[in-house]
């Protein structure tokens, strides 16, 4: 934890406001992008977890015992935020909408196989589609991973974290967390065949 | 050309940038020797790379960090100037929600002890008089038990009173 951070959360467990907001100006990037890939790029309910989890975190700040450093401490509590209402909308979507779901989805498939070339066509996909539609397919991808596993790819590429890091954050061991990013990347990597060669 | 399975992990765990020096030594004496583990390395390079590029950082607009900021600010104080009997009690452990359940399953419990405990008096009560009503009929059972023979008896006695008097008009 660095010395700043420490200041900080120590003025804002005495509720200094001007030290709750450089917290959020210091992690409001990070956890918009989090919750952003997250919840599947909406960008909306994005924000307002964002904002929930800043709320959440300061009003437990008092219980924060500095064990682990700040920022890991208030990942986590997005993660769990971001988890929480992602298991409450499947929930609901299966409760009420699982048949429009599943029209959608057949649509979306049918659209796709409509939109891509046909591979034998042209050698090299990467030219063919935009980046768009490989997004598309990497988060078609992502969605039929576990959901752990997808958190934790999604923590150590798209943000780079380190694996001692995600395992603070996800509160798992850090040889659990290798096991599973190693299981996540070889499902991407089966699912994304076409995009592994160089 | 299959890589060798002995040092994927060690290939992951360097294309992930978590590679401790001396491993990341023996895995470049061994690269130098391996062209599969050199060409998967290749594979999964660019396949992190494409991940990456497709999905970039998303970043928060300015009107969006001015409104999150403002939002946060607001029900922070709305936190601090709430009403006692808002406040989550024990520091947000125990819950309004949770102490009005709580309640609602006491009034259940107690209600339906309640009318059990009623009940059970009543019962006790209807077991008391029909202890009466057994007292009773044990008292009476010698009566109950020959009531045929009375009835006989009587019967009897009847038909001797008959035959008396027919005698003392003979």
């Amino acid at each position: 934890m660095s010395l700043e951070d420490k200041e900080l959360v120590a003025r804002a467990q005495h509720d200094d406001p001007s030290a709750f907001e450089i917290l959020v100006r210091r992690y409001r990037e990070k956890a918009y992008a989090i919750a952003y890939n997250m919840c599947s790029g909406d960008s909306e309910e994005a924000q307002e977890l964002t904002q929930e989890a800043f709320l959440r975190a300061f009003r437990s700040l008092k219980n924060f015992r500095g064990k682990s450093s700040f920022y890991t401490w208030f990942y986590r509590i997005l993660v769990n935020t971001c988890l929480d209402s992602r298991r409450r909308r499947k929930k609901w979507e299966r409760i009420f909408t699982f048949w429009r779901h599943d029209r959608r989805e057949r649509t979306d498939s049918k659209e796709m196989d409509e939109d891509y070339p046909d591979p034998g066509v042209n050698s090299n996909p990467m030219t063919a589609l935009n980046s768009k539609q490989l997004a598309q397919e990497i988060s078609q991808a992502l969605e039929t991973l576990p959901e752990k596993q997808r958190v934790i790819f999604q923590l150590k590429v798209l943000h780079g974290m380190k694996i001692r890091e995600i395992a603070q954050i996800v509160g798992s061991a850090e040889g659990t967390v290798k096991s599973h990013l190693f299981r996540a990347t070889h499902s991407l990597r089966d699912a994304l065949q076409d995009w592994v060669q160089p | 050309m299959k890589n060798c399975s002995h040092w994927q992990e060690t290939l992951w765990l360097e294309v992930y940038g978590e590679l401790g020096p001396e491993e990341q030594q023996k895995w470049e004496n061994h690269l130098s020797t391996c062209e599969a583990c050199l060409q998967e390395r290749k594979r999964l390079i660019h396949l992190l790379e494409n991940v990456k590029e497709a999905m970039p950082e998303p970043s928060l607009s300015r009107e969006s960090a001015r409104a999150l900021h403002t939002a946060i600010a607001e029900k922070l104080s709305e936190n601090h100037h709430r009403a006692w009997w808002r406040n989550p009690f024990l520091a947000g452990y125990i819950k309004p929600l949770h102490v009005a359940a709580v309640c609602g399953m006491l009034v259940v419990a107690f209600g339906w002890f309640g009318v059990r405990g009623i009940q059970h008096t009543r019962t006790v009560k209807i077991v008391s008089d029909a202890g009466v009503e057994e007292k009773m009929i044990v008292n009476h059972i010698d009566i109950l038990e020959n009531l045929d023979l009375l009835e006989e008896m009587d019967t009897l006695e009847k038909l001797d009173q008959v035959m008396g008097r027919k005698n003392t008009t003979i």
